[in-house]
């Protein structure tokens, strides 16, 4: 357990790994703010559940202001909402699939950034936790514009790290490999098992594996660490 | 909001963050006082936690929430990032009526 309440926000946190993160924190005495374009799918006390695209500039400014106001502070951020299309051929992709990608990957997890950072710069603490993807390392493809959001996400956290050392936050990055949730289980066995067979431990991660390595970027003993990607089940 | 009345949120602001050890001089707000640009006393962090500082006491002086969106200051121009007090205590005049 914390010491005291400590504050996270999680972006889509009505289903899969934001849901299971957030329910994983929530047991460990954490207060949690999270969003999705849906409704709430976890009751608990200590969370807050608001409706927020994050493609929205302004609908992710109020929703920050709004979650500074209830809780006073955030102490760590895990910027997991995203999109993950069907594989597709670059040549087959139409341009409304790249151009919903960006703006829910990266300017999504750019404007939420943003706005967190600028809470966490004032109070001169703080833990960024972007996500990325098994998609780095296997280029595989089909994954064209997926996995050009998620190296853009990479990069823009290296840059964040660096920009906002000085204010005592660190930025850090989780590349999952696979998970069982919905939208991985929509794949069909065939690709799951073909994924599978492509990375370096040949399971699927558990939604506990991955919150260990939050709960480690989280923790104060990790301050000097920022600008790091942790890839799991897979050697990049 | 009067553009006098967010100066001198500006320099309760500046107050806070010399208090703080975020600046280590001492800043008297006047229209003139550059806050972005050639000539300021603020580096970019400290630029950043003086705007964040001062959108939550215009939000609390006035009891509702206000961003300062510094592509909306006609005055402000991006391609030469400069900002003066004065310029911005208008723009914090206009938003909260």
């Amino acid at each position: 357990m914390v010491k005291e309440q400590q504050v996270m926000v999680i972006t889509g946190t009505s289903k899969g790994i934001g849901n299971g993160m957030a329910k994983y924190f929530l047991a460990r005495g954490y207060g949690v703010a999270g969003c999705s374009r849906g409704d709430a799918t976890i009751e608990h006390e200590n969370y807050h559940h608001s409706l927020v695209d994050v493609g929205d500039e302004a609908q992710v400014r109020g929703w920050v202001r709004a979650v500074k106001n209830r809780f006073k502070r955030i102490d760590v951020l895990v910027c997991n909402a995203g999109h993950a299309p069907a594989d597709l051929l670059m040549t087959m992709t139409p341009g409304t699939v790249l151009v919903d990608l960006l703006q829910v990957n990266i300017a999504g997890s750019y404007y939420v950034c943003r706005e967190v950072s600028k809470v966490m710069i004032l109070q001169r603490s703080g833990r960024i936790i972007t996500t990325s993807s098994m998609a780095l390392g296997l280029h595989e493809e089909g994954t064209s514009a997926y996995s050009a959001s998620k190296a853009a996400i990479v990069e823009m956290t290296k840059i964040m790290a660096k920009e906002l050392a000085p204010a005592g936050i660190t930025c850090n990055v989780i590349a999952p490999s696979m998970l069982m949730t919905d939208a991985v289980n929509a794949l069909g066995e065939e690709i799951m098992q073909r994924a599978l067979s492509k990375l370096t431990i040949k399971r699927m991660v558990t939604i506990e594996e991955v919150c260990n390595v939050v709960s480690f970027f989280s923790e104060d003993e990790s301050s000097c660490i920022t600008g790091q990607v942790i890839h799991m089940g897979l050697v990049c | 909001m009067t553009s006098m009345s967010a100066l001198k949120l500006m320099q309760d602001s500046f107050d806070s963050m010399q208090r703080s050890g975020m600046i280590q001089e001492s800043i008297t707000v006047a229209p003139d006082t550059i806050i972005l640009g050639t000539g300021s006393s603020l580096d970019s962090l400290g630029f950043v936690t003086f705007i964040s500082d001062l959108e939550e006491r215009v939000s609390a002086e006035t009891g509702n929430e206000h961003y300062l969106i510094l592509t909306e200051i006609h005055e402000a121009n991006a391609d030469q990032a400069f900002l003066s007090a004065g310029v911005l205590a208008l723009y914090i005049e206009k938003i909260t009526g």
